[in-house]
């Protein structure tokens, strides 16, 4: 399907970078944003950041997969 | 009475919605590849059903709000790490499904001993795969008898209750395979949404105004208890970060998850799949709500019975027909994963354990096979759960550690050159072998990391120390090409 010889790289690397900014985000999560304030419509902030990056993750997962459709 | 009541309920939920699955499946013919991973027919909708089915267990649905009302913080690790484990599936399970397809592979063992071109790889991981599973099969029973023993009200015996519904589940994978649990998962899934909508909007509203009044009610009694303790201590933000990392990396390494992954009628669907299904974590969120609500309502449970918190609170404050709802979609939450973890567990044995030089069957001879073990399987745990309940507690503990070692040989098998199967092997075995002498020192936690983590950080690292010791299968050389093994350029 695709010719190895060099040219082309293996590692979709746009792809990765897409979804690494979400991943990273939920990862260390806890360091940045481990605040109960300001509370986002009653909730604590620590929880409304996760939420916030769960549902935009799909996004993210989204765009990645036309990058790696395109390939 | 309002234990029949009750009862009678979740025996018809039960009953009917395995009728549902046989129904679907009626005019199926069961070879080993439909019944095992669904003919790879499943397109959207079904294998949505399917993957979202097998993540929310009893586990889930119970323990989530548990942990919200035991833990509070270090809860909301549930939420993060299934959306960390799409993130890596993307990459990873549409390569993994490619060469299942090309090889008309069954289980994940199959996908290492291919890959790898080792058999007792292939041996190894199909051992690892059962032996973390049985725990995980025996905690669905648990979960079930939890939700007995609420909805009877003290009435009836909960093991004998439990084990006729498990065999109920039983007689029904049987008949049912892959596809009949994915079937029966689209009525579990609709009764526990609504469940946990009750639980997570109804109930906190009643009670508290809103959902929110209900934090701040958590936060009145326990001020800290949103927010993780920073650094190194139990439960704080290092534990938070290794393990969402950890169980991230292994969301997708049990074997029934592969075996879905397996069943996807083509790459497009299963990515598709993954990405969309960071959305069914709102569920969660819900349930964080209801156990929330539960601290409040019922404070000063201790032990295992912070699992039963927010069924307590049902128990007490609604109806025996509400209860006997929820009880029953918790019991379907418990008895669908386990239907598709035993099918898993027997396949694997089948064909990945037997298959080393002692059985050798045809194609209905294989289902046949599977049949068997199946029951083997069931009553395996069965047995286990009735006999050593508290030991597998502990075993659980390190269940999700213990299938998340097979990690970096799935990981590294996406590489042009790949790391020798002895190297693979290696790192399994001193990755599990660590596990197994923190979980008898009774260690959790080292250096704030969750023990896990540190094994499967030394598993890798034996892997890439041991990276071309023994032969070593070249994707490009013609030897590799000759015997046929999954290789990138194939595909």
């Amino acid at each position: 399907m695709h010719n190895h010889d060099g040219g082309e790289p293996r590692i979709p690397t746009a792809a990765l970078t897409v979804v690494a900014i979400p991943f990273c985000a939920l990862v260390f999560g806890a360091f940045l944003a481990n605040y109960l304030e300001p509370r986002i419509a009653g909730l604590p902030f620590f929880l409304t950041y996760l939420i916030f990056w769960v549902l935009i993750t799909p996004v993210f997962l989204w765009f990645a997969n036309r990058l790696l459709e395109r390939r | 009475m309002n234990s029949t009541t009750a009862l009678a309920i979740i025996g018809a939920v039960i009953v009917a919605t395995t009728a549902f699955g046989l129904f679907g499946v009626r005019k199926i013919r069961m070879s080993p590849q439909q019944f095992i991973v669904g003919g790879r027919s499943f397109g959207a909708v079904f294998l949505w059903l399917l993957m979202a089915g097998e993540v929310y267990t009893s586990f889930t649905f119970l323990g989530a709000a548990g942990w919200a009302y035991g833990k509070g913080a270090p809860a909301f690790y549930i939420i993060c790490y299934l959306t960390l484990g799409c993130a890596i599936g993307i990459f990873v399970l549409p390569f993994v499904w490619r060469v299942a397809q090309r090889h008309n592979l069954l289980t994940n063992a199959d996908y290492f001993a291919t890959c790898y071109q080792s058999r007792l790889l292939g041996f190894l991981t199909a051992a690892v795969g059962v032996v973390f599973l049985i725990p995980y099969i025996t905690l669905q029973l648990t979960g079930i008898q939890i939700l007995l023993r609420i909805a009877g009200y003290g009435s009836i015996d909960t093991t004998l209750a439990a084990g006729l519904a498990f065999a109920l589940i039983v007689v029904f994978v049987l008949f049912g395979g892959l596809r009949g649990a994915a079937w029966a998962s689209l009525v579990k899934d609709g009764l526990v949404l609504a469940a946990v909508m009750f639980a997570g909007i109804v109930l906190p509203t009643q009670f508290f105004g809103s959902p929110q009044n209900a934090i701040d009610q958590v936060l009145k009694l326990k001020p800290n208890w949103m927010t993780l303790v920073p650094g190194a201590g139990e439960f704080g933000t290092i534990w938070f970060v290794s393990t969402i990392l950890l169980t991230g990396c292994g969301a997708f390494m049990w074997p029934h998850s592969i075996a879905a992954a397996y069943s996807a009628k083509s790459e497009e669907s299963l990515r598709r799949n993954l990405a969309g299904l960071p959305f069914y974590q709102i569920m969660l969120l819900l349930m964080y709500f209801a156990g929330f609500s539960a601290l409040i309502l019922k404070p000063g449970l201790k032990g295992q019975e912070v699992d039963q918190s927010f069924m307590i609170v049902v128990q007490e404050h609604y109806s025996a027909s509400v209860l006997g709802i929820i009880a029953g979609a918790g019991c379907l939450a418990a008895l669908i994963p386990a239907a598709t973890q035993i099918l898993a567990a027997a396949s694997l044995i089948s064909k990945n354990i037997l298959s080393v030089g002692v059985v050798r069957t045809g194609e209905g001879g294989q289902t046949l096979l599977t049949r068997c073990l199946i029951v083997g399987v069931a009553l395996l745990a069965f047995g286990l759960w009735v006999f050593q309940k508290s030991t597998l507690v502990g075993l659980l503990l390190i269940a999700y550690s213990g299938i998340t070692q097979l990690f970096p040989g799935v990981l590294f098998s996406l590489m042009r050159r790949r790391p020798s199967a002895l190297s693979v092997s290696f790192g399994i075995v001193v990755g599990i072998g660590l596990l197994i002498v923190f979980a008898v020192k009774g260690v959790t936690v080292l250096g704030g990391l969750n023990v896990g983590f540190v094994a499967l950080l030394a598993n890798t690292a034996v892997v890439l120390l041991f990276w071309r010791v023994g032969p070593r299968i070249e994707e490009d050389s013609p030897g590799a090409i000759a015997v046929g093994v999954a290789t990138r350029q194939e595909i």
